[in-house]
């Protein structure tokens, strides 16, 4: 017997990462990348608070931007229904939930390292990212090389313009980044657009994912920093668009920054070029499979129970499998978490009621029913999920846990919108480690009952 | 405040004005065209975007089929590029009382198995709001003025009952100006009562609010008849990339400015197309059009059996202000046959004896059919990519390609990837076609009305559009946000399946990744 875990994304990759650690002979099933696979390079843990999404970001950087650190405060003084409330809300004081997100992200950190992947930041500091459209995004942790073009810390841009690339413009990207910097009153930090004579082929296909492939190769990458040279002065930032490699991300980088003197970063990017969450969800599955955990082909159908109470997983072509204890950390809508059939919206492993951050439930009813006029609105169908108890347990419709030792992390919780209020890698990093350590407590308790209890 | 001056004022960048504007411009007659939003984006472009005579309206309105079958001859003469071959089917199900043995159905598979034979009919799609932009740049090209997102807000006249033109303000820039004109033309489609009453004349429709489907790809590529619960006659037809199924028809008579489409109404389209085509369901509806039919007032009938004809109200013959026209009724097909009805009214009043030339002259682009393969060598550029540019610009592609940029391959980058839209048509439309806003994008080159309505394509477009036409990064995020709100009215009535997902990453790239805040979304 085993832990199950549904779901390979960064919820389900931490506490799976966890709970191999803890010794627990961990069992991983995941269909296919989800949602953390398209996220555009940050880790945003405590980017906005409810309270802050509701403001113009614009205004609130014109004035003083609050620090993480302040942000994340204020989700200790009651965010109502979002799982930061239930994490941090009785917390007496703020050190605790800094406490908890730093060694959470340094343990993401210590886990993607050694798979050329680089996270960076703190609470104690805003980084500004640029975006390829050149609006500017306040981040906390961000990856690698996208970390790396702080504007707060950059004494001057230089972007790259590769030539008809999809999903990139560094003439349009520069002209409206200038203009932000000016209008936002940011320190002075001139801005221009460079072109440098490409190694052949290398725009061939013009689809970012195909140029990072060939970036991968240590020809082209060489060849590209050659290209490089003189493009910009020591110090300043080389900005790409994502096309920086793949596997080799970091040698890339390297490269082009020995030939230049310059850092090299990139853009942060949307999908469907959104090659940040690409090497996040490559370096999490090699990190999972230096832990030990066992990936099992085929999605999970659904989630039954024995005769004995114990939790089975039905596969959609492969066996049953049985477990200990199960997470699940199967996202929403987008990666399968969430159904959205004709005519009811459910979670279709183990039929969760689901709840928006009102209380409401959606589920039982077209998606349509519960979708609000305006873009702008709080939308019920993007902020539910399934309610837990403070052990991260799901409920069941009567109000308990559906199942004593089934477990939820990730965006299938419910209570927030992780689009407004930009907290979701955040909130899959954190739910996944309290996760794996409910089921830790939960698992190794019977054995303390039956023994000697101090 | 600016002053300008014309012959005629053409209120409405329909179909209808549109048509007007560049018939009174062939013959040699200024005329200043005035559209509050972006053309084409009312009834023309909530149609079917079918030229065809209608079967529905052969058995009541016979007339109104024949206008249609022989002017639609002339759109396909005059704009062979805009316009594409739909074949109809019209099954015949094992019990339904009418049925020769005819063709038996090997030809879609998508089919129910109850259905025993079909009839098969052809008739033409095209896309309705490149039609309008086709008669607004040809009106441009012989002297006409264009003006965009204008409203009329007063209609002047010398206080003698004379009509002498209008003020109009601008909704983006929010500056006003006087527009002197001898005749003032009302083709507002709806909203003519309204218009009509700026200049105290009461006028009486029949708003009929009709709802349309738009499936992601297409279901089949044939249009497939199917009845309603209710017995009414809908189709689900091929439509450029996609499919769309429809329509409806029902007394209207709520805010014109917002139409919202109902659970109802999705559920009874989607109802009577499982009937001919059971998978149905499984297609990803996209999003809903929605627009109401300007149908001539008639009282005691049900909106289906509401003539489709057409007419041309000269406000000053029945005792209104004079040099005032409005134009109700009609439909797409028939639009160049009453644009030239109601030319020949604005030119007899104003003494020009200049012929009718529109059934003859193509439309810009229309004059011969673009190379594609070679346009696609020569350029660069994909010719899936090509082809859809060849559609909407017929002869105009080369020169379209030829808006990107000479030395740097920019112009050949392709922004939304669910169209295709290339970097070089964006510059195009915004230099040559007097294009304003992003959002207009949708209908102007079918931008971000694919699977991700946008996402993925929004920001970099309008980054394109902000170095064509100076805006800053305020307006470049302002833009976002209405192309994203737009997209959102569109799909939100009928979400549902996989959709959900991709609007589910559609906020994330919006509210997460571009900033975009509540309080600047429309």
């Amino acid at each position: 017997m085993s832990v199950a875990v549904v779901g390979a994304g960064l919820a389900g990759a931490s506490a799976a990462l966890a709970l191999a650690e803890a010794g627990f002979e961990v069992v991983l099933l995941a269909a296919a990348p989800g949602a953390s696979a398209l996220s555009a390079g940050t880790l945003d843990v405590a980017a906005a608070s409810p309270g802050i999404a509701t403001l113009p970001w614009r205004d609130a950087l014109r004035g003083s931007p609050l620090l993480p650190r302040e942000r994340l405060a204020l989700h200790r003084r009651g965010a109502g229904s979002h799982p930061y409330g239930q994490f941090f809300g009785a917390a007496e004081h703020v050190a605790r939930p800094e406490r908890e997100v730093e060694a959470a992200v340094a343990r993401l950190a210590a886990w993607l390292a050694p798979h050329g992947l680089d996270l960076v930041g703190s609470l104690g500091e805003n980084r500004l990212l640029p975006t390829v459209a050149g609006t500017l995004h306040v981040a906390d942790f961000a990856f690698h090389p996208a970390a790396d073009a702080d504007l707060l810390t950059a004494s001057a841009l230089a972007v790259v313009e590769l030539p008809g690339l999809e999903g990139f413009d560094g003439r349009a990207l520069a002209r409206t980044l200038t203009r932000e910097i000016e209008v936002l009153g940011l320190p002075a930090c001139p801005v221009r657009v460079v072109y440098p004579k490409l190694p052949e082929g290398l725009l061939r296909d013009p689809r970012p994912a195909r140029v990072a492939t060939l970036l991968d190769a240590s020809e082209a990458r060489a060849a590209l920093a050659k290209a490089c040279e003189g493009l910009a002065e020591p110090g300043a930032v080389l900005l790409f668009p994502p096309v920086l490699g793949i596997a080799e991300t970091r040698r890339v980088a390297s490269a082009i920054a020995d030939a230049t003197g310059a850092r090299a970063a990139e853009a942060l990017a949307f999908p469907p070029h959104a090659l940040a969450g690409f090497r996040l969800q490559r370096a999490l599955d090699a990190a999972l499979a230096a832990a030990g955990v066992r990936r099992l082909p085929g999605r999970a159908r659904r989630l039954l129970e024995t005769d004995a109470g114990t939790l089975r997983l039905a596969r959609e072509a492969e066996g049953d499998l049985e477990a200990e204890a199960v997470v699940l950390a199967t996202g929403r809508y987008a990666s399968g978490g969430l159904r959205a059939d004709p005519g009811a919206v459910r979670e279709p492993l183990a039929g969760l009621p689901l709840f928006d951050a009102d209380g409401r439930r959606i589920d039982g009813i077209p998606a349509r029913r519960s979708a609000r006029k305006g873009y702008g609105n709080e939308q019920p169908l993007y902020s539910a999920g399934v309610r837990t108890d403070r052990r991260l347990r799901p409920l069941a419709a009567h109000g308990r846990p559906r199942h004593a030792q089934l477990f939820a992390a990730g965006d299938l919780l419910g209570g927030f919108d992780p689009a407004r209020e930009r907290t979701g890698l955040g909130v899959a990093l954190l739910s996944g480690l309290r996760a794996a350590r409910a089921v830790t407590e939960s698992l190794r308790r019977p054995q303390r009952r039956h023994g000697d209890v101090p | 405040m600016r002053h300008l001056r014309t012959r005629v004022l053409v209120i409405g960048g329909g179909i209808n004005g549109t048509g007007i504007a560049r018939d009174l411009a062939l013959r040699g007659i200024d005329v200043l065209l005035v559209e509050r939003r972006e053309l084409g984006s009312g009834t023309t472009w909530a149609s079917s975007g079918m030229i065809h005579g209608g079967l529905r309206y052969l058995q009541k309105d016979p007339e109104v089929t024949e206008h249609s079958c022989i002017d639609s001859g002339a759109i396909q003469r005059i704009a062979p590029h805009l316009v594409f071959r739909i074949p109809f089917v019209m099954p015949v199900f094992r019990d339904d009382p009418v049925g020769p043995e005819l063709v038996e159905i090997a030809l879609e598979p998508a089919l129910s198995e109850r259905i025993e034979c079909a009839f098969t009919l052809d008739e033409w799609g095209v896309d309705a709001a490149r039609l309008c932009v086709a008669n607004a740049l040809d009106a441009a090209d012989r002297g006409a003025t264009v003006l965009t997102h204008a409203e009329v807000v007063e209609i002047l006249d010398d206080g003698s009952g004379r009509v002498t033109g209008a003020r109009l303000r601008d909704r983006i820039r929010g500056d006003e100006a006087i527009v002197e004109a001898e005749l003032v033309m009302n083709a507002t489609g709806p909203w003519v009562p309204q218009v009509a009453a700026l200049a105290g004349e009461a006028l009486r429709l029949r708003p009929g609010k009709g709802i349309h489907l738009v499936f992601e790809r297409r279901v089949s590529n044939v249009a497939i008849y199917a009845k309603g619960v209710d017995g009414r006659d809908m189709f689900t037809f091929p439509h450029e990339q996609n499919s769309m199924a429809g329509t409806t028809d029902d007394d209207y008579y709520g805010d014109l400015d917002r139409i919202d489409v109902t659970e109802d109404e999705v559920s009874y389209v989607l109802q009577a197309m499982e009937r001919s085509i059971p998978g149905i369901h499984a297609h990803r509806v996209l999003h809903a059009i929605q627009g109401v039919r300007p149908t001539l007032f008639g009282f005691g009938a049900y909106e289906d059996e509401l003539s489709r004809d057409y007419e041309v109200v000269d406000h000053g013959a029945t005792g209104g202000l004079r040099g005032l026209y409005s134009m109700t009724g009609g439909k797409l097909a028939a639009y160049r046959l009453m644009a030239e009805d109601a030319t020949n009214q604005l030119a007899g009043a104003l003494g020009v004896e200049a012929p009718c030339r529109t059934a003859e002259l193509p439309l810009p682009g229309g004059d011969a059919p673009a190379d594609l393969p070679a346009l696609a060598a020569r350029f660069d550029v994909g010719l899936a990519a090509v082809a859809r540019l060849g559609f909407r610009h017929g002869a105009l592609a080369e020169r379209v390609l030829q808006a990107g940029d000479d030395a740097s391959a920019r112009g050949r980058r392709i922004v939304c990837a669910c169209e295709p839209v290339l970097d070089a048509e964006l510059r195009h439309v915004a230099r040559h076609e007097g294009l304003r806003k992003l959002s207009d994008c949708t209908l102007r080159v079918r931008l971000g009305v694919g699977a991700c309505q946008g996402a993925g394509c929004g920001a970099i477009a309008a980054g394109v559009l902000a170095e064509e036409l100076g805006w800053d990064a305020a307006r470049v995020v302002r833009e976002v946000a209405e192309l994203a709100a737009a997209r959102w009215r569109a799909v939100s009535p009928v979400l549902s399946g996989a959709q959900v997902g991709a609007m589910e990453l559609h906020r994330h790239v919006n509210f997460g990744m571009l900033g975009l805040a509540e309080e600047i979304l429309p």
